[in-house]
């Protein structure tokens, strides 16, 4: 297979299956199967760019907000539970627990707690995919070249240099593979989080059309939230392949004869 | 080989424990006791610590209220049988859901990760449906197959397809190309080359894929009972947060967690066990 036969096969298929699609659906009287051309239709009127402002924006920004929180979060609590195994040690079962448990349990508590507002909605995207990455960086922390470290010690270099030279660029890869994980995670909080308690955004669209019986609008919606999940995938493999890029983990460089 | 660098990075820091755990043939048990106490003392301690904080009412029990009421309840809703056939319930639409995926998800995995053509084809597509929630289909599946235990199949059935899929590709394609070419040099017979050049290439992966899923098709399960109210331990979470009864509330949430931690230790043990020869284990072990 030459290069370009490579990059050009995923479009053809995509191309293909979308054509098949089209011309498959294009006589349905199926009511929940509409044409393909009637839900591009509707992605038109919907998505460029009417209820970008007003449904795609709110759900993006709480989103963002959310993941940015659990990165933080689990980044600093990462760190430090890396640095001391002890503790990390100690705490086992309860991150074990809160590991396990479905991330939308978050949902009926924090209804509770926070009303059906914004900030509940962030509050549940952050702590519901913190997990992967906590743990991740827990992992990326832990396997700290000794060898770097110690030289680092040697060199004299205090704990918040050897924090920011040794520590934090070796864990980064794990860092960004357990923002990989969360993804999807924060993602799928998004949408449950619209389809319970919400006046805006994809997930509320999608309910809303469902629920006056506009088959066409909610595939839309459907669509949307391909092309977002796409584009976020795209970008944090783009973001990785940078971060292996620039970073080349101490541990592999150390031992290189 | 960075097989070997991977192996001396690891034993190096473990090393002084071996040794000494070698000393005496009580030694290793002792030892182990003494490892669990402090995470047992955690767990106790934060218990202790919320009950106290919240029986005193320093802590407001309006959402929280003291573990032991939770603890109450989880026993009173085991005893009386409620609690155990919402379970059985929920393990049916995770099992049955999870299961169609093993079978499709594996035998589409198996003919993709053969044909690197057909399977760079359907990447495309692949990419663009993997990142859809399944949870954003709830409203079509609604009106199309309804509040019970149909909506749970499905969807459970597409959320754990994805991991179970890709990693059977990988493992696919990982199969050792001289190895496949001495087969068909010696003319190994199918069932011969199935079981010592296709099974330890690709269980491996699969089994990966396959416990990733087993989390996946629970998270599913319960958020399709909660949203959409299908019977099974999610629904009941939601019916008592609505009832204002936050320590039955509290009780079926923990009751999830602890089943999400038997299905995962079930799943790593049974990885563990069947890839006890496989590198990725060997390396755990040590």
């Amino acid at each position: 297979m030459t290069a370009v036969v490579r990059l050009l096969l995923p479009v053809v298929g995509l191309a293909a299956a979308v054509t098949a699609w089209w011309f498959l659906s294009a006589g349905s009287t199926s009511f929940y199967f509409p044409p393909l051309a009637d839900i591009a239709e509707a992605f038109a009127d919907n998505w460029l760019f009417e209820r970008v402002g007003s449904d795609l924006a709110p759900s993006l920004g709480r989103f963002g907000l959310g993941l940015l929180g659990a990165v933080v979060l689990g980044v600093v609590a990462g760190v430090l539970l890396g640095r001391a195994p002890r503790l990390q040690n100690a705490f086992q079962p309860q991150l074990e627990f809160l590991r396990s448990t479905p991330p939308v349990l978050l949902l009926p508590p924090s209804l509770l707690l926070f009303g059906t507002g914004s900030g509940m909605k962030v509050f549940v995207i952050a702590l519901g995919s913190v997990w992967p990455i906590l743990l991740a960086t827990i992992t990326g922390v832990r396997a700290s070249d000794s060898i770097a470290l110690d030289m680092g010690r040697v060199f004299g270099l205090g704990r918040t240099a050897l924090l920011r030279h040794v520590v934090l660029p070796n864990a980064l890869p794990s860092v960004v593979a357990g923002i990989r994980s969360a993804l999807p995670i924060a993602m799928v909080l998004m949408v449950v989080t619209e389809l319970v308690a919400s006046t805006d955004g994809v997930g509320y669209f999608i309910l809303q059309a469902q629920q006056s019986y506009d088959i066409t609008d909610m595939w839309s919606g459907v669509l949307l939230l391909g092309f977002v999940g796409m584009a976020l995938s795209l970008a944090l493999a783009w973001i990785e392949r940078r971060v292996q890029a620039v970073v080349v983990p101490t541990s592999q460089g150390g031992q290189k004869k | 080989m960075s097989a070997d660098r991977a192996v001396q990075g690891h034993a190096a820091p473990v090393a002084p424990g071996g040794l000494r755990g070698r000393g005496s043939s009580h030694a290793p048990r002792r030892r182990r006791w003494g490892a669990a106490l402090p995470p047992l003392a955690s767990v106790l301690g934060t218990l202790v610590l919320l009950e106290v904080l919240i029986q005193t009412r320093l802590l407001s029990d309006s959402v929280l209220p003291p573990p032991s009421d939770i603890g109450g309840e989880m026993a009173a809703s085991l005893a009386d049988g409620i609690a155990p056939r919402l379970m059985l319930s929920t393990l049916q639409g995770w099992a049955v859901g999870l299961g169609a995926a093993v079978v499709a998800g594996a035998a589409l995995g198996l003919l993709l990760g053969s044909l690197p053509t057909v399977e760079r084809l359907m990447s495309g597509v692949l990419e663009f449906v993997r990142p859809i929630p399944s949870i954003a289909l709830i409203p079509l599946c609604i009106i199309v197959l309804g509040i019970g235990m149909e909506t749970k199949y499905l969807l459970v059935f597409i959320g754990s397809l994805w991991p179970i899929l890709i990693h059977t590709v990988l493992g696919t394609r990982s199969v050792d190309l001289v190895a496949r070419d001495t087969c068909r040099t010696y003319g190994v017979p199918l069932a011969g080359r199935i079981r010592h050049l296709m099974l330890p290439s690709v269980a491996p992966q699969f089994l990966t894929g396959l416990r990733i899923s087993s989390a996946i098709a629970l998270i599913v399960a319960i958020t399709v009972e909660l949203i959409v109210g299908a019977p099974g331990l999610g629904k009941q979470v939601n019916v008592a947060q609505q009832a204002g009864d936050t320590a039955q509330m509290w009780a079926y949430i923990s009751l999830i967690g602890v089943l999400g931690m038997v299905i995962n230790a079930v799943f790593m043990r049974m990885e563990r066990r069947v890839l006890h020869w496989h590198d990725s284990q060997r390396l755990e072990a040590a």
